[in-house]
């Protein structure tokens, strides 16, 4: 039986070369050697989660592109989903996740960290693309997340978000920005008063992590 | 010795030539904020080619640019095939929903020929307009978006993500019907008087997909366009990284490659030199907060390491200013390029 570092290795090449098949079967046979108590979770974090991690530092150093990291996270996604039903109760849904794109139709961002969180086991609402405040308001009443992810591609859009972060109602849900802005001025989530900034999709998990655990 | 002064098309064909002109040639791209000389709103402002024609001319006066820029905004060319155009008080128009989700679709947006299309023509007469004042002294720059990256906007990023990896017979039906639309609506730009082609192509950067992909498919796409567009062109990524597939961007035959304040520019300078004119790499972003002092700073950075021996034009690294950068800050950077910019660039 090859050893769980084994599986990760394989599995990531498997991604790299967006082979669907193989990296199912990889998955399927870590599930049926490595039968855990919470075993599709499990594998999630053992397989799936070290490979987007992966992703994301291949992103940040230039070895990966944009759109091998979307196709990627794609496949996970769908691999999960395979194994995971939205309904699951091993879905993680601790927090309360939401993910819109503000104001633009530009929707590759958000969907490149949907795709990640859902892939990581995370519930997440998709309150969709070309949302103006009012729209982003009335889901927020309604939904109440803990967390909402917001992606912007122009700049004009990333500084309306300070507007919308004063018109959510109370509580206000943790804001977690990101998207082409942000990377060229990494202020610039801090002047429109949102709680985080993700540089990348894998790095959008670990800031839900943390606003689970309370540090953010 | 001081040189003599230049006209703005003298300076930037020396510069083409990676000789040393009398100063750095500055592109400042501004689109917008010919609205604010004008006093209109973004959208009235683009509505009617004799107020983009005045705005640019404005602007070339305030700033003393060295050129005139045609480009209204990238939705423009969706528009003739029903692709929507979302105005915004604070910034470019942007695109709607995608039009195009099926392969059928594409036999809607072929194109016979340019002079129907009316948001178009507003293109060309303001390039005519401008091509009139400028009396051939000052470059007029023309824009088309590549047949590879227009896909972003007709159909979404995330679907043509899905073509471009798994269904080549609706990418390369897709590519021949835009590359046809391309090589027209560049050559309409070039009768009508564009001394220079803008050929846009973030798609093909390596933020975007890795550079195999670019040489096997963005780069054969330009080639040919390019080839085909009656006049010198650059390539420019829109913010996104290029310094790995730099060499084959300069065997599609381009004169110049706006490339990414993301990059090292004294590299990118090195490996350019004498095959691409260097334009950039100034952050348009940032700039919104930048001081004065900064605004020097950063002029000053971009020319000590892009400037000696010509092959550079000092740019945005967008080709698109934002409309929140102050006209201070613009002004600031004129005059910076006055103090630092003068050759032979003894300072640094």
């Amino acid at each position: 039986m090859l050893s769980v570092e084994k599986y990760k290795t394989n599995f990531y090449e498997s991604l790299l070369l967006l082979d669907k098949l193989k990296a199912s079967e990889i998955f399927e046979e870590f599930l049926s050697n490595f039968s855990h108590p919470h075993g599709v979770v499990d594998a999630i974090e053992n397989i799936i989660t070290p490979a987007m991690e992966e992703t994301g530092k291949g992103w940040e150093n230039d070895t990966l592109s944009l759109s091998q990291v979307y196709m990627m996270g794609n496949l996970c996604e769908s691999l999960v989903d395979q194994f995971l039903s939205e309904e699951s109760p091993e879905r993680k849904d601790k927090t309360k996740l939401a993910i819109a794109v503000f104001e633009d139709y530009h929707l590759l961002g958000k969907k490149l960290v949907y795709s990640t969180l859902r892939a990581n086991g995370f519930r997440i609402n998709d309150y969709g693309n070309g949302l103006q405040i009012e729209d982003i308001i009335a889901r927020v009443k309604e939904d109440k997340p803990d967390a909402l992810l917001i992606s912007t591609l122009m700049l004009s859009s990333a500084l309306h978000i300070k507007s919308l972060i004063e018109h959510l109602p109370s509580p206000k849900p943790k804001i977690i920005v990101g998207g082409a802005p942000f990377l060229f001025d990494p202020e610039l989530w801090q002047d429109v008063g949102a709680d985080a900034m993700g540089s990348n999709s894998s790095e959008a998990v670990s800031l839900v992590n943390q606003i689970t655990r309370g540090e953010i | 010795m001081a040189k003599k002064t230049l006209t703005s098309m003298e300076r930037v064909l020396t510069t083409l030539q990676y000789k040393e002109p009398d100063k750095v040639p500055l592109f400042l791209l501004l689109t917008m904020h010919g609205a604010k000389e004008l006093d209109l709103s973004i959208e009235e402002y683009f509505s009617n080619p004799s107020y983009v024609t005045e705005g640019q001319w404005r602007l070339y006066k305030k700033y003393r640019n060295d050129c005139l820029y045609a480009f209204y905004y990238a939705s423009i060319e969706v528009e003739p095939w029903g692709g929507e155009v979302v105005y915004s008080q604070d910034g470019p128009p942007n695109s709607g929903q995608p039009f195009l989700t099926r392969e059928e679709d594409i036999e809607k947006i072929k194109v016979s020929e340019i002079g129907n299309k009316k948001c178009l023509q507003k293109v060309l007469k303001t390039i005519s307009a401008l091509k009139q004042r400028a009396r051939g002294e000052v470059p007029v720059i023309g824009v088309v978006l590549s047949p590879f990256s227009i896909p972003i906007i007709q159909m979404g990023f995330d679907r043509y993500l899905d073509i471009f990896f798994h269904n080549p017979q609706f990418f390369n039906k897709l590519m021949a019907v835009n590359q046809d639309f391309c090589i027209k609506w560049a050559n309409a730009q070039v009768e009508a008087g564009a001394d220079a082609i803008c050929y846009f192509d973030p798609f093909s950067s390596t933020t975007i997909i890795e550079p195999e992909k670019y040489k096997k498919l963005g780069f054969p796409i330009g080639k040919k366009v390019i080839s085909d567009i009656k006049a010198p062109t650059a390539t420019h990524f829109a913010s996104g990284k290029s310094y790995r597939i730099l060499d084959s961007v300069a065997q599609t035959g381009t004169k110049i490659v706006g490339v990414s304040w993301l990059e090292n520019l004294t590299m990118i300078k090195n490996k350019c030199y004498k095959k691409l004119t260097v334009m950039g790499n100034l952050n348009g972003v940032g700039m919104r907060k930048w001081t004065t002092q900064k605004a020097e700073h950063e002029v000053k950075k971009a020319i000590a390491k892009a400037g000696p021996g010509g092959g550079f034009i000092l740019s945005d690294n967008h080709g698109e200013i934002p409309w929140f950068v102050r006209e201070e800050t613009l002004l600031t950077i004129r005059e910076a390029v006055d103090k630092w910019g003068k050759y032979p660039l003894e300072w640094i």
